[in-house]
């Protein structure tokens, strides 16, 4: 094979020193199932809440702040808290891309988000009423994510450890502790960024479709198993427009022959 | 064992059910089509072929003398959309397939299949067609194999490729 039969995500339920990774989620997920579902802490997070029943997260007054809690459901009303993830860049083992050994890479695999599974392209620092997908998270907003609409960033930001498994190298697995250095609302660079190998971008980058995006050093080595660590951090500001966001497209972008 | 069986069929399915998909055809007259099968005995499987696999890896690619890419009827193209490239150089054919997995809904889409050949090894002109799921268009143009751009506005460029991987021996 040469295309990927599975692709999964897993979370982290343990300790960034001691991770156990909690169940996978799957393809084609429908109906409450397969989802990451942020909140802020204290809000009503749990583990046995069916989607429609999703509690609120209250939007700051004033400046912006992190939604501080994720959990993956991997069915409507069943799923864990990933105890590493906390809207900040304390933890290194949060998240993790799960490769089955039959696909064959042919460009390096790219991470970012979209306001849905249309992946239209963003537009920078547009707030909408009433918005019913993740528009306002990735189009952003002036002040909170920059100082005009035209280079607003998303409100979400991501950052990944090396390729995963590069070709000929061996699993990039990285250790407890911070990822990166530097995290900030306002720290997204337009077009690609790329870490090191085996190593975090230094500075965190904004999830906002093809606009802002982060591409993998090196290609995943083919027909290879392997794990591709990545982490987020979700924020809300108030130049935010609220309403309910089915926020459903973190993307990897990928290629295969 | 590669088996061809029932092509016309899977054809005519592919074209009017959104499908792009390649197909070649050698020197030695053997046509091989993306929506062809493998056989495997042990295991027991069946599945499509795959550029890697079935045509890279035999070294089919050497003896490939055309190739196309068949875009599948939509509403803004009835007629589908389809371009042959000759192939005048052994080692100059070219296929890969793009695709996004979205994490949050864990659904994976395919995005867009590319074709073509490569023109000047030297300077490494291109020429590229490239089938595309979201615009349900097909693009044709001229670029450079070693930095492939955007081939629409809001498009992510493609980024360095894995010239082996994709069938080139330059």
């Amino acid at each position: 094979m040469s295309d990927y039969t599975s692709i999964t995500v897993q979370g982290n339920t343990g300790s960034d020193a001691s991770p156990t990774w909690g169940t996978a989620i799957s393809f084609g997920g429908t109906s409450g199932a397969n989802e990451k579902r942020f909140i802020t802490a204290g809000s009503g997070g749990g583990t046995t809440i069916p989607s429609a029943s999703w509690a609120a997260s209250t939007r700051p007054l004033s400046s912006t702040a992190a939604v501080d809690e994720c959990y993956i459901y991997t069915s409507d009303a069943s799923g864990y808290k990933v105890a590493t993830y906390n809207g900040g860049r304390t933890n290194s083992l949060v998240f993790r891309l799960v490769f089955d050994a039959l696909g064959t890479m042919a460009s390096a695999a790219r991470l970012t988000a979209f306001a849905s599974t249309a992946h239209a392209a963003p537009s920078r620092g547009t707030q909408i009423d009433n918005p019913t997908d993740g528009s306002n998270i990735i189009n952003g907003a002036s002040p909170d994510t920059g100082a005009s609409a035209g280079v607003a960033r998303s409100y979400l930001y991501g950052n990944a450890y090396g390729t995963g498994v590069p070709t000929g190298g061996s699993q990039e697995t990285p250790s407890a502790g911070a990822a990166g250095t530097t995290l900030s609302i306002t720290g997204g660079t337009d077009g690609s960024v790329s870490p090191s190998a085996a190593s975090w971008l230094a500075t965190w980058q904004s999830m906002q479709g093809f606009v802002q995006y982060i591409t993998a050093p090196a290609i995943f080595k083919p027909t290879t198993a392997g794990n591709w660590y990545y982490t987020l951090a979700l924020f809300m500001g108030v130049s935010m427009k609220p309403g309910t966001m089915p926020f459903a497209a973190i993307v990897l972008d990928y290629t295969y022959t | 064992m590669r088996l061809s069986t029932g092509r016309l069929f899977k054809e005519q399915y592919a074209f009017f059910h959104n499908r792009a998909y390649w197909k070649v055809e050698l020197s030695t007259n053997q046509i091989w089509c993306e929506l062809d099968e493998r056989l495997e005995i042990l295991p027991a499987s069946r599945q499509e072929l795959q550029w890697y696999d079935d045509i890279v890896a035999t070294g089919d690619v050497l003896k490939i003398r055309h190739l196309w890419l068949y875009g599948p009827r939509t509403e803004k193209t009835p007629q589908g959309g389809t371009i042959r490239f000759e192939i005048k150089e052994s080692g100059t054919a070219f296929c890969w397939h793009g695709a996004t997995f979205n994490l949050g809904n864990g659904r994976r889409l395919p995005s867009y299949l590319a074709c073509g050949r490569v023109l000047d090894k030297m300077l490494g002109i291109c020429e590229l067609g490239i089938w595309d799921y979201k615009t349900s268009q097909l693009y044709i143009g001229k670029t450079n194999i070693t930095d492939i751009g955007k081939w629409r506005e809001d498009g992510p460029p493609v980024g360095k490729l894995d010239f082996e991987r994709i069938g080139l021996r330059l």
